[in-house]
């Protein structure tokens, strides 16, 4: 058995300058003295261990709770509720999506819903975020693509840069259904893409520009639906949430407004 | 605005009402497509005390419920726009601080 077994003692004498003496005391707790005579605890009981609080952390940028085998900030959701005009041309039906009292918003082609995005103060920043709808459709069979062209423009807070809306970025995202088997029905589907990066693309938010208390405002045009048969009403896919994944340190901004950090 | 305390605890509070006034002196104070935010103090430590329009910050805990209303009484003079004398509003939110540590419960009682 590997172990080693240590008398407890009341107390040590101060090593020699430029060593440390590890010790067990009485209390049945490791603890160490160094060459100046200071003692450190090294270990605390169970009940210690599990009353911790008020876990102090800087609240300079780049710091915060990581995870995993590669540490990385881990994912959380800027949820985007569903907004919709209830008259014209663009407007989705709002019916019942599987015959029972849940309505959702159905888009035909050419339907637009409209989200607004707050960027949550735990957001890491320079990170990249991701658009995603929760969406699906009740029809029997489904082939072809579903496109929904994006229309987004961010915000700083006023308080930054006074916080002008950029020009609208017009990303396209396309997604193939295949079939009934790839794309069920009445299921929670979601596709992803990047809506900022690094070095961003001419439809892409530079991912620098991002902050806490920033606004996204973005217009989705369903402009193609997939062939589907069988479904209620026609020719429609219904859309749940459009969230935004982002990446989030885990603790919060130590100043209310801008500036965030100090 | 309106609180009350979670299950059953206690009634809403009567109203408490509040004016926020925001200066839009000229276009550089108040930019046309902008993120602009203004912020007022709603609730106020016992001691500090709260005035009349605040809640004391003791009363909330988790699960509360916040109910308000906002009335726009006054606008600034807007023009040049295509909605002249109008103002968009993105979203109305509540700067809190946090934890960062969820509850161990869903429900009350959270902690334990």
């Amino acid at each position: 058995m590997g172990q080693i077994i240590l008398p407890n003692v009341t107390s040590v004498d101060t090593p020699q300058t430029g060593s440390t003496r590890v010790y067990a005391k009485t209390d049945g707790l490791m603890y160490s003295k160094d060459g100046a005579g200071v003692e450190s605890q090294m270990s605390v009981s169970s009940a210690a261990a599990l009353a911790v609080g008020g876990l102090n952390m800087s609240s300079a940028t780049g710091n915060g709770i990581k995870i995993g085998a590669t540490p990385a900030y881990g994912w959380a959701d800027m949820l985007g509720n569903v907004l919709a005009k209830t008259t014209g041309a663009t407007a989705p039906a709002f019916v019942a999506r599987n015959g029972g009292n849940c309505f959702s918003y159905f888009c035909s082609a050419g339907n637009i819903l409209y989200f607004t995005y707050h960027v949550p103060h735990d957001y890491a920043l320079g990170t990249d975020i991701f658009w995603h709808p929760h969406w699906g459709h009740n029809g029997s069979a489904i082939s072809g693509n579903l496109v929904i062209g994006i229309s987004a423009a961010y915000a700083k807070p006023s308080s930054d840069s006074l916080g002008t809306f950029t020009a609208e970025i017009t990303p396209t995202l396309t997604y193939a259904t295949v079939n009934i088997a790839t794309t069920p029905a009445n299921t929670n589907l979601i596709n992803d893409f990047q809506l900022s990066a690094a070095a961003p693309s001419g439809t892409q938010f530079n991912s620098n520009i991002l902050e806490p208390d920033g606004i996204i405002t973005l217009a989705a045009n369903f402009s193609t639906i997939p062939t589907i048969t069988g479904s209620t009403p026609a020719s429609s896919v219904y859309v749940l949430t459009c969230d935004i994944h982002y990446q989030s340190t885990n603790i919060n901004t130590i100043n209310r407004s801008y500036p965030f950090y100090v | 605005m309106k609180y009350a305390a979670p299950y059953n605890a206690a009634p809403y509070t009567t109203e408490k009402t509040f004016a926020l006034t925001i200066p839009a002196t000229n276009l550089t104070v108040a930019p046309a497509n902008s993120n602009i935010i203004s912020e007022i103090q709603i609730t106020a430590q016992t001691a500090a005390p709260p005035t009349a329009n605040q809640y004391d910050s003791s009363l909330f805990e988790v699960d509360g419920k916040f109910n308000v209303y906002f009335s726009v009484t006054s606008l600034p003079t807007i023009t040049g726009g295509t909605q002249n004398n109008q103002f968009f509003v993105l979203g109305a939110d509540l700067h809190i601080q946090s934890t960062n540590l969820g509850t161990l419960n869903r429900n009350a009682p959270f902690y334990s």
